[in-house]
Parts: C-alpha cells; structure tokens; sequence
C-alpha cells in the first residue's frame, strides 16, 4: 500500500501542478490543436505502422547512490516521486507528450486541475502496478524477461500509436470547429 | 493469433485509418453536443493509465 502511494501521490501532485501552469496556454485553443493534431498524426502513424521513430524522451535515470544504503520506505518514495509522474525518465510511448497539450486545452481551470491530478493517478497507479506485476518475474531468466518486456513493449506501441492516431482524427475536426466550420 | 494477423501491415494500415477517421467522427459528434472537453477529459485519463501501464522496462 505504501509503495502505491509512493508513485500515486507525486505524480498526482505533479499532473496538478503542470495542469495549472499548461492552463496558461489555453487562451490559443487553434494553435494548440493544431500542433496537437500534426504531433499525433506523425507519432500515431510511425508507432501504429510499426515504422522506426525516435520518440521525445529523456534518458535520465535514478542515479544509484540516492537508492543505496537508504530505509525501504525512502526507496519506494524515490523511485515513485521519479517514476510515477512519467515525465523524467526514459519514456518509449509519443503519446506522453499529448498528455499535457490535451490538459491545456481544456479552458476551464478548476476542471482542468482535477482532470491533471486525476492523470497523475491513472498514470502512477497504472506504473507501479506494473512494477508490482514484474517483480513475480523477478527470478526468471534475464534473457526472457528482456524479450517479454520487448515484445510488451511492441504491442504497446501499436496501441499508443492507434490512441494517438484516434486523438490526431478528434483534434482535426476540434480545430476545423474553432475555424467556425460545423459538419 | 489475433496478434499475428493485427500486426500484417495491410491490418495495421486499414486500423490506422480507420481509427483517425472514426476519431475525426467522434469528435465532431462530441463538438455538436458539446460534450468535447468532458470527452476529452475522459480519453486523456485512459491515456495516462494506458502509458503507465505500458512502462515495463523503463528504469
């Protein structure tokens, strides 16, 4: 329970905090849609096509020596304050990227604020049961447990990709609406 | 099975288009009735969760 929380509560905390500073773009709702539109399009077709793509990620990792020698529950609150929002660490979906242009569009502050912390909770809760989920694992063959990751990884791309590419189809005929041109 | 035909590129290239396309008509259902943020709200926490759960290897 205590490790849930660990990743649940910074990344909730962060998503709240990024939600009120991405508000500040919503007063250009076109703009944003529009790059919103051709991101997704470009990463959706490249991850749902299965073509090579290099997605915007950072390659930083938890340096070892804030790990080593420190209480269990420092630990879990370490690795849950870097992993849980999913914004520092190495990142192999586009669709981590949508996540804040689609929180600035919504023009509505309060709303916008629950719906950022409601993404930090979907998105740390969903990581560290991952995380829990992996550790039955944790005896098994290296070899095998990389290729598992490997292969979960390629069908979640795809799935990424289609999100994105359902996303690019929304925010076209969002921006055509903003345009004053109703179908 | 299913894994193996939904990853043939004629199955990827016919789900890519379709779901941009049902995606364009979703949402231009959703801006005539004026549920699109309330939508939105609901496919961006979906999304998050989907990312989340997809990061199995990342250190």
């Amino acid at each position: 329970m205590l490790y849930i929380a660990a990743y649940v509560f910074p990344a909730a905390l962060v998503w709240g905090v990024l939600s009120i500073v991405f508000h500040l773009l919503s007063s250009i709702p076109l703009l944003l849609s529009l790059l919103a539109c051709a991101y997704t399009l470009w990463f959706g077709a490249l991850e749902a096509l299965g073509l090579p793509s290099r997605t915007p990620s950072l390659a930083w990792q938890v340096p070892s020596d804030w790990i080593t020698g420190r209480p269990p529950t420092v630990q879990a609150f370490i690795w849950g304050a870097a992993l849980g929002p999913g914004l520092v660490t190495r990142n192999p979906y586009a669709g981590m990227w949508l996540l804040p242009l689609l929180l600035a569009l919504n023009s509505n502050m309060p709303s916008a604020f629950i719906v950022g912390i409601a993404v930090g909770i979907a998105h740390g809760g969903a990581r560290v049961l991952g995380v829990l989920n992996n550790r039955k694992h944790m005896d098994a063959d290296p070899v095998y447990v990389h290729l598992t990751i490997l292969g979960a990884q390629l069908r979640w791309q795809y799935l990424d990709g289609l999100a994105l590419l359902l996303a690019a189809g929304a925010l076209g005929a969002y921006a055509i609406s903003l345009l004053g041109i109703h179908f | 099975m299913i894994e193996v035909w939904a990853t043939q590129r004629p199955v990827r290239l016919f789900l890519a288009g379709s779901v941009l396309v049902a995606g364009f008509s979703l949402a231009t259902l959703l801006v005539n009735q004026r549920s699109f943020t309330l939508a939105g709200a609901v496919f961006v926490v979906g999304l998050a969760a989907l990312l989340g759960a997809g990061k199995l290897a990342t250190p």
